[in-house]
C-alpha cells in the first residue's frame, strides 16, 4: 500500500496543491506509486510540512477506520481539506480529511469514497514509521535497558505506528536485543549439547555427526541476526567510520551476549556513549528498520543527512530503503548528496511563487510534451556533485567573486602568453604563474 | 555586452520631462519604483535592449510582445504588468544619490536582478559603458570558450596594461560573467552545431559570446 497522490486544498503556503506520486509514462512502473520520494526546497517552502501532512492524514484515517468508523467527525482542526490516494493490490482509494459545516458548527471529518469498512480496514493495514529531524538520540543505551519504564512499553513489533516523536529511539535496541539474545542462547544451548555428546564415549559417531549437522542446518536456516545486521547492513556504513558490529562471542562479561556492541576494525570495543553523533544516528535510525522489518509500510524521514559526512550522505538513502520490503519512503532533505540518490520523478522540488506567495512544485519535465520519462530534463543521478548543486539546487554561480576574478586573471595570462611577444624568460615566468593559479583554482589546463 | 543604441524614444512624455529637468538644471525627484514614469522607462529600455539584460545579455523579459511599439500611446506605455527578471539600473550609482540625476536617460539600463544587487554602489568606469558611442565589444572583450568568461581583449594588441586592468575590473563590477553557466550551455550548443556543420537557430541571447567564439574558432 502506497500513496499515489497527495492533495492539499489550503494549508499554510500550499493552496490547491496536488502531488502526483506515481512513476511517469514510459517507466516500467508507469502509473504505480513511487517507491521513494524526496522533498527538496529552500527553508520555509514546506518540506517538513508535507511530511507532517502525510503523517496527520495517515494517523487520522488509520485510527478511525481501524476502529470501524467511516465518515467520522474528529473535531476542530487547523488543517484544511486534504486527501491522499492509497494504491493497493485491488486498486486505488481516496481518503481525506475534510471540513464539514453543519448547523451546530464546523467539524473536521475523515471521509472515504469506499463503503465497505472491512475491505477498507484491510486496505489501509500498513505500518507508518515517522523519523522527525529532531530525534532524541540517547547518550547511553546500556543504561536505558534497565529503566523500569521500558517494561511497560508496548511491543514495538505489534505497533502499527512507530512515531519517534513519541518513542525514544533507544527502545528499539531492546526489541532487537530480544532476537539477538534468543539466537545466542539457542546457539549456546545447541553447542553445549554437542559438547555433551562428544564427552560421553558411549555416543556413536553417527549420533555426534547428526547433532553437528543439525546444528549446521539450523545455523544455515536461521541466520545469525547479529552477523546479518553486521554483514548486510550496518558494517557497510559504519565501516566508513573505521567501526564494525561486534559479532564474536567472548563471554567475558554478561552483557556480551545481551547487547549489540560496536568495535573498531582492530577489535577495540567502543562504548556507545563514546560514538560520534553521526554514528549513533546511523545505528539508531537503522535498527528500527532492521529489527521491525517493515513490509508494505510508509516511512517518513526528515533530514536523513543529519550529522553525516558527505560520503555517507551519498549512500544513506540506499541503506535505509534496502531494509524495508515493498515500502514507500518519503525523505525531506537539504542535502544535494542525498538528492543525488533519486530518479528525477522521485524528487519534489518546492519553490515559492513570488506573485501568489504560495509554494508550487517545480516540474522537471517539459509540461507541453507531457509527463513521460523521455521529457525529463534533469537527471540527478547522471550529474556530478557540481552539477547537482547547479541544476537541482539552483546554485548557478561560482562560490564567490574571488574565484570568478581569478578565472578572468587566468584567461588574461593565457591570452597574453599566446598573443604577446615575450622573451623566453618572461614566457617561462608567465607560464609558471599560470600553472600556480590553475592549481589554486583546481582548473585543468587544456 | 552588446553595444546599445538608446536613441529610439518611445516613452516621449518621460523623455520630454527629463530633458526639461536637465535644461533647467533642476534636481530630479527621488528615485522610486512607483514613480509615474518608471514603467515607461523600463519598457522603453526593454524595447531597445531586445528584452535582454544590458550587461549579461541574458533574456530577462518573458515576452517580446510586451515591448511592441503598439503598446505606447501618445508617448506613454499603456500595457499592464510584464513578467521579467530585471531591475532598473543606474550605471553610475553616484547619479542616483549624491547628485540628483536619478532619472537621467543616459545612466539607465535594464539588468538582471542579481547583477543589479551585486553591483550596488560600486564605482564605475565608462570604458565599458554599452551606450558609449565608441564602445565596441569586439575591440574591448575576448571570450574564453573553456572557462566561459569574458576578459579583456589581449589578442588585438591595442589595449595597454592599464586598459586591460580597467576592463577586467569593470567585467567584475557589471557582473558580465555572473551568468557563466547559463551562457556556457547556450553558446556551447550553438558552437557544437557549427562544428558538426549544422546552422544553429539565430542566438536570442549571449550573442557577443557566441560571435567572439565563432570568430576565435574560425567557424
Amino acid at each position: 500500500m502506497k500513496v499515489s497522490e497527495l492533495y492539499i486544498k489550503k494549508y499554510h503556503q500550499f493552496e490547491d496543491f496536488t502531488l502526483n506520486l506515481t512513476y511517469p509514462e514510459g517507466h516500467k512502473l508507469a502509473g504505480q506509486p513511487l517507491n521513494k520520494v524526496c522533498f527538496i526546497g529552500q527553508s520555509g517552502t514546506g518540506k517538513t510540512t508535507l511530511l507532517n501532512v502525510l503523517k496527520v492524514i495517515i494517523l487520522s484515517i488509520k485510527k478511525e477506520i481501524q476502529e470501524g468508523h467511516k465518515n467520522i467527525m474528529i473535531g476542530q482542526s487547523d488543517y484544511g481539506d486534504m486527501s491522499i490516494d492509497i494504491f493497493h493490490k485491488n486498486g486505488c482509494i481516496k481518503i481525506g480529511l475534510y471540513n464539514v459545516h453543519m448547523r451546530n458548527g464546523s467539524y473536521y471529518a475523515v471521509q472515504c469514497e469506499k463503503d465497505n469498512i472491512v475491505e477498507l480496514q484491510s486496505e489501509i493495514w500498513f505500518k507508518l514509521f515517522n523519523y522527525p529531524s529532531d530525534i532524541d538520540l540517547p547518550k547511553n543505551l546500556y543504561a536505558l535497558r534497565n529503566k523500569a519504564e521500558l517494561i511497560d512499553n508496548p511491543k514495538l513489533k505489534d505497533e502499527l505506528i512507530i512515531n519517534f516523536e513519541n518513542y525514544n529511539i533507544g527502545q528499539i535496541w531492546e526489541t532487537i536485543n530480544e532476537t539477538v539474545i534468543e539466537d545466542r542462547e539457542t546457539e549456546i544451548r545447541k553447542s553445549l549439547e554437542i559438547s555433551r555428546l562428544l564427552k560421553d564415549p558411549i555416543n556413536s559417531k553417527e549420533l555426534i555427526d547428526k547433532a553437528t549437522n543439525d546444528f549446521r542446518k539450523w545455523r544455515e536456516e536461521t541466520p545469525n541476526p547479529i552477523q546479518d545486521l553486521a554483514d548486510n547492513y550496518l558494517d557497510k556504513i559504519i565501516g566508513r567510520f573505521n567501526l564494525k558490529v561486534k559479532t564474536e562471542l567472548d563471554f567475558e562479561k554478561k552483557e556480551d551476549i545481551e547487547t549489540i556492541k560496536i568495535q573498531q576494525k582492530n577489535g577495540k570495543e567502543i562504548p556507545f556513549e563514546a560514538l560520534s553523533t553521526g554514528t549513533k544516528q546511523v545505528i539508531l535510525t537503522a535498527l528500527p528498520l532492521y529489527g521491525l522489518k517493515p513490509k508494505d509500510s510508509i516511512i517518513l524521514f526528515d533530514e536523513p543527512e543529519r550529522s553525516l559526512y558527505p560520503d555517507i550522505q551519498t549512500e544513506i538513502v540506499d541503506f535505509y530503503t534496502s531494509m524495508a520490503e515493498n515500502s514507500q519512503f518519503f525523505f525531506a532533505t537539504h542535502s544535494p548528496l542525498v538528492a543525488a540518490s533519486f530518479e528525477p520523478w522521485e524528487i519534489v522540488e518546492l519553490k515559492f511563487n513570488e506573485e501568489t506567495g504560495n509554494v508550487e512544485q517545480e516540474l522537471y519535465y517539459d509540461v507541453e510534451k507531457g509527463r513521460h520519462v523521455d521529457n525529463y530534463i534533469i537527471y540527478p543521478q547522471y550529474l556530478t556533485y557540481d552539477g547537482i548543486l547547479k541544476r537541482v539546487f539552483d546554485m548557478k554561480n561560482e562560490p564567490n567573486n574571488l574565484r570568478m576574478n581569478e578565472l578572468v586573471k587566468l584567461a588574461t595570462l593565457e591570452s597574453q602568453l599566446k598573443h604577446n611577444k615575450l622573451s623566453p624568460e618572461a614566457k617561462k615566468e608567465k607560464f609558471e604563474e599560470i600553472i600556480k593559479l590553475a592549481d589554486q583554482l583546481d582548473w585543468d589546463l587544456k | 555586452m552588446r553595444k546599445i543604441d538608446k536613441s529610439k524614444i518611445l516613452s516621449a512624455v518621460y523623455k520630454k520631462w527629463e530633458e526639461a529637468l536637465e535644461n533647467n538644471q533642476e534636481h530630479h525627484p527621488q528615485y522610486t519604483a512607483s514613480h509615474r514614469f518608471h514603467k515607461d522607462i523600463v519598457m522603453n529600455l526593454y524595447h531597445i535592449q531586445g528584452g535582454l539584460c544590458a550587461y549579461t545579455e541574458m533574456k530577462i523579459l518573458a515576452s517580446e510582445y510586451d515591448y511592441d511599439e503598439a503598446n505606447w500611446i501618445k508617448g506613454r506605455f499603456k500595457k499592464g504588468k510584464s513578467k521579467h527578471l530585471g531591475q532598473l539600473e543606474h550605471f553610475d550609482p553616484k547619479l542616483k544619490t549624491d547628485y540628483p540625476k536619478s532619472w537621467l536617460w543616459d545612466n539607465l539600463f535594464m539588468v538582471l536582478n542579481e547583477v543589479n544587487h551585486e553591483k550596488a554602489d560600486k564605482p564605475t568606469d565608462s570604458i565599458l559603458k554599452p551606450d558609449r558611442p565608441d564602445y565596441d565589444p569586439y575591440e574591448l572583450l575576448d571570450y574564453d570558450f573553456e572557462k566561459h568568461i569574458f576578459f579583456a581583449n589581449i589578442k588585438s594588441g591595442k589595449l595597454s596594461q592599464s586598459e586591460i586592468d580597467r576592463i577586467n575590473k569593470m567585467i567584475d563590477v557589471l557582473g558580465i560573467n555572473f551568468v557563466k553557466d547559463w551562457r556556457k550551455k547556450y553558446v556551447s550548443e550553438r558552437i557544437k552545431a557549427l562544428e558538426f556543420g549544422i546552422i544553429p537557430d539565430p542566438a536570442e541571447e549571449y550573442m557577443t559570446a557566441f560571435e567572439i567564439t565563432r570568430r576565435n574558432l574560425n567557424l
